[in-house]
């Protein structure tokens, strides 16, 4: 028996046995992360979208790299950033 | 210019500056502004036009920066890669009896339904949060194979629990997907 021990909070429960969803790699997120993130500031649905906001749920590297870009070019388009977070299903910042 | 520009949110983002300090935080943002040019010259002819210029050069200097922030936190930091017992708290008021149910199950499908390198990525990454580039580095590997680990430790993972009953299997639509 290992000598670490985590409590298993609901939280850590859900991180753990949430739906993992469609496949989609952090090479494949990274390829399409530009087309996604223009397309949610101007509220529309990129291709593959689905797949794209399963993968920003459970991936927090990507997730933390797709919040920036969202703030950089919603700042540019002069839109809210609020709007396209929650198109992807990103917490707000 | 526009990539130290997205260097520098990426960095601010992730609080470098009051770990790292001012200098650290500057030397990095200028290195990933540097090496998203070269990646840009050197990725011109993929960009598609399917999103604005701008937003696709971005991303090559927030991901430098990002996994050099990343390395950076950890650097001093030792990388747990040992086992953990995870233990199912107790039910309580906010946290029911059934929820505890599920993780007394979920301990158990860790320990039992997971290859040992699954079983180890997945705490590493989920239990004792470290960062996917950072044990990409320790266990010399890469970002994509890791996040492909664990997706499949997690989809055994929630395979073990339907076929035990705690949760519902998946509807025919997502088992075709």
């Amino acid at each position: 028996m290992s000598a670490r021990h985590r409590s298993l909070d609901a939280n850590l429960t859900h991180r753990l046995a949430g739906d993992p969803g469609e496949w989609l790699s952090c090479d494949e997120c990274f390829r399409l992360l530009d087309v996604h993130v223009d397309a949610a500031i101007r509220d529309e649905a990129g291709p593959e979208f689905t797949s794209m906001a399963n993968h920003l749920a459970t991936c927090q590297a990507c997730r933390e790299e797709a919040q920036t870009l969202v703030q950089l070019a919603a700042a540019d388009s002069a839109v809210d950033e609020q709007q396209a977070f929650q198109r992807l299903g990103l917490p707000t910042v | 210019m526009l990539l130290l520009r997205a260097a520098r949110a990426q960095v601010t983002r992730m609080g470098a500056r009051a770990t790292l300090g001012d200098q650290r935080a500057d030397d990095i943002v200028n290195q990933a502004a540097d090496d998203a040019l070269v990646a840009i010259l050197g990725k011109l002819s993929t960009f598609e036009g399917r999103s604005r210029f701008t937003t696709w050069a971005y991303k090559f200097a927030v991901l430098n920066a990002a996994v050099e922030v990343r390395r950076a936190l950890w650097e001093r930091r030792p990388v747990p890669l040992d086992d953990v017992d995870l233990i199912a708290a107790a039910p309580t008021p906010g946290h029911y009896a059934e929820a505890a149910d599920l993780a007394v199950a979920l301990r158990s499908a860790v320990h039992d339904a997971l290859s040992p390198h699954q079983r180890r990525v997945l705490i590493a990454l989920l239990v004792d949060e470290v960062p996917i580039d950072v044990l990409a580095d320790r266990l010399g590997t890469s970002r994509n194979a890791l996040y492909k680990n664990l997706h499949d430790a997690r989809v055994r993972l929630r395979a073990d629990l339907v076929a035990r009953g705690f949760l519902d299997p998946p509807r025919p639509r997502e088992a075709s997907a």
